[in-house]
């Protein structure tokens, strides 16, 4: 499995807030957007250690899913 | 003698057919007779040069809590709006035994931003069971209520803390599906449940802890009533809203009932999956299923201040770090420092196009309340400075506390949304009234419908418009009597100029218990509300003393 970042946009989310939509392309030709909320972001940001989008581009699935935890734990 | 007669209007009845002029006499809260009437009444309202309309009704509202302080859900009536239906995502306020209270008032202010004070303030926790519940509502009730049960409430009541935990066991099982009878028997008008909202913690809320077999027992429930299922799909991933589009369709086929998803969104390059949407249920309806996706007519706007980092400033590396990396007084010490100023201005350039439709929303201190309201680009221009310095000024001076709006960033592309709302099997919907007080304000949007997508995207006819959220509405929820302006049928009836009909400017208010604030928006063109028989409100004069709402139970086949 070697599915990388293909695109990322920011786009609006349902509650006003800004979110990050990134595009993850599969080996296979199939493709996903997964939304990442402020914290996802920021971590995704931080573990691909990228000052911009751009450098987002190529990352492995692995780092969105990660930053997804990252959110979905920050409380616990 | 009737008890009102409204004359002179031009009826557009709820059905979809074309207007025609004609009187409309009201006696014991229902339409007695309708045609050219010269007969006396003790009230007449003279609707010459407006439509003469059924009640609108919000089928996808979270007024629970503010019910309980306020019969009318200021400032729905105002809009139109004669039937609401809150308890929807899972969450409503009953049935709720004592020790989950707590529990409760965390989900609402995780979910919907309505805050602690507001339940400590505003409500006397007088109920437990769903039954007790109504009878509570009812005491003082202006505007019509169809309540949704919450799969929430339903597990905390017969599982306690185990419902955050896993899924019910077969024992568990029975006693859902007969506390659910109880509920529909109160007057529920179907079941809402969410597979995504998230309680106070950041933990899922607990029906997303039920497994299929459950949410299947359930739906047997609700299929013995004819009642609806209301869900909150994961409607950011468009391959899984597909999904439980199918899981929806399986379930309404099984059971025999309606079901209704929500939101569905047309995001910038998102058409894409909302076609994806539309096509697998056009497959399902065509079976004979049930499903009806719904939309909102608003388009979403996304505001921010420099107190929280906002993802619309990811594409200036500077400024995203100082506000991602800064407390308070870090950001205004980096903004504040005049050699840096030139930096982050050249920074910002690249975004000017953004920058010239933000909107400045909120302030704090008296000397800039003035501005709130006005694009930024005019204030610029009023302080002969840049737009960008402006923005920094003013979260200067307000230290960090002023908020900027970008108005329509998302769900906004007229015409594709309009050719959806305008599609038959889309339900107008998902306006959330009632919840997000503190972001943006939920009311107005039938006025908006009329404003941008009948009279300007020229998307439907105002008939098709009313009948999208009169009797498509009643229809699909299952509200006998109502939707229709027929003789026999509820005097629930709006009143509007169909040249201005629309939504005000949205504005800050603090009416919420506690010294809440919320924001809101006034109603535009709506002229009189009557529901029951009795008028509720009037343009000129405002809200009268009225309170003939009903909590209306859904039909059973």
């Amino acid at each position: 499995m070697a599915a990388t970042i293909a695109k990322v946009r920011i786009a609006a989310a349902h509650e006003g807030d800004a979110e990050l939509i990134v595009t993850v392309a599969y080996d296979g030709g199939g493709s996903s957007e997964v939304p990442l909320d402020r914290h996802a972001s920021d971590a995704l940001l931080r573990s691909c250690e990228a000052s911009g989008l751009e450098e987002l581009i190529g990352q492995s699935w692995q780092q969105v899913r990660d930053a997804l935890s990252v959110s979905y734990n920050r409380y616990r | 003698m009737f008890d009102l007669i409204v004359k002179n209007g031009r009826l557009v009845d709820g059905s979809g057919l074309p207007a025609y002029a004609a009187d409309i006499a009201v006696s014991d809260g229902r339409i007695q007779k309708i045609g050219k009437l010269d007969e006396p009444a003790r009230q007449t309202v003279d609707a010459q040069g407006k439509v003469v309309a059924p009640g609108f009704i919000d089928p996808h509202t979270h007024f629970d809590a503010q019910l309980l302080w306020d019969g009318a859900c200021k400032p729905a009536v105002e809009h139109g709006v004669t039937t609401i239906v809150p308890g929807n995502c899972s969450l409503s306020l009953a049935p709720l035994k004592a020790e989950h209270r707590n529990k409760l008032v965390g989900m609402f202010n995780q979910i919907e931003e309505m805050p602690q004070k507001a339940f400590d303030e505003g409500v006397v926790w007088d109920w437990e069971s769903f039954p007790e519940y109504v009878e509570r509502i009812k005491r003082d009730l202006t505007i019509n209520v169809a309540p949704l049960v919450g799969h929430s409430m339903l597990r905390l009541w017969v599982m306690g803390d185990a419902a955050m935990q896993r899924s019910a066991t077969p024992e568990e099982l029975t006693r859902l599906q007969a506390l659910l009878r109880e509920c529909l028997e109160a007057g529920a008008v179907g079941m809402s449940t969410s597979y995504v909202d998230m309680d106070e913690t950041l933990q899922p809320v607990p029906c997303r802890h039920a497994d299929a077999n459950e949410l299947d027992a359930l739906a047997a429930v609700l299929g013995e009533y004819g009642r609806i299922l209301q869900i909150v799909h994961e409607f950011y991933d468009g391959d899984v809203s597909v999904a439980r589009v199918d899981e929806l369709a399986n379930l309404s086929l099984k059971h025999g009932i309606p079901t209704t998803l929500s939101p569905v969104l047309v995001n910038a390059d998102g058409t894409v999956v909302v076609d994806k949407i539309m096509a697998r249920i056009r497959e399902h309806v065509a079976t004979g299923a049930r499903v009806w996706p719904q939309v909102q007519t608003r388009p979403i706007d996304v505001s921010f201040s420099f107190e929280v980092p906002s993802l619309l400033f990811i594409r200036m590396p500077t400024w995203y770090g100082i506000m991602r990396h800064g407390t308070h007084d870090d950001i205004v010490r980096a903004f504040s420092d005049a050699q840096r100023r030139p930096e982050l201005v050249k920074e910002a350039a690249s975004l000017n196009a953004m920058w010239e439709q933000l909107v400045l929303r909120q302030v704090q201190t008296s000397s800039n309340q003035e501005l709130v309201g006005m694009k930024l680009v005019d204030i610029a221009e009023q302080r002969n400075t840049g737009i960008v310095d402006t923005m920094i000024d003013l979260s200067l001076e307000e230290d960090l506390q002023a908020h900027f709006l970008f108005a329509d960033m998302g769900h906004s592309d007229g015409q594709k949304v309009g050719e959806l709302l305008a599609d038959p099997l889309v339900h107008i919907g998902a306006s959330d009234s009632g919840a997000h007080i503190m972001s943006f304000a939920t009311f107005g949007d039938t006025g908006y419908l009329i404003s941008k997508f009948v009279r300007d995207e020229a998307a439907m006819s105002l008939e098709s418009a009313v009948k999208k959220i009169t009797y498509d509405v009643a229809n699909i929820w299952g509200l006998p009597e109502r939707g229709l302006l027929q003789e026999g049928y509820v005097a629930d009836i709006t009143i509007f100029d169909p040249d201005t009909i629309d939504r005000g400017p949205e504005y800050y208010v603090q009416d919420v218990p506690g010294a809440g604030s919320r924001y809101v928006r006034d109603a535009v063109g709506v002229d009189t509300v009557i529901i029951g028989g009795e008028i509720a409100y009037e343009q000129e004069t405002g809200y009268t003393a009225s309170k003939r709402g009903q909590v209306l139970p859904g039909a059973t086949p």
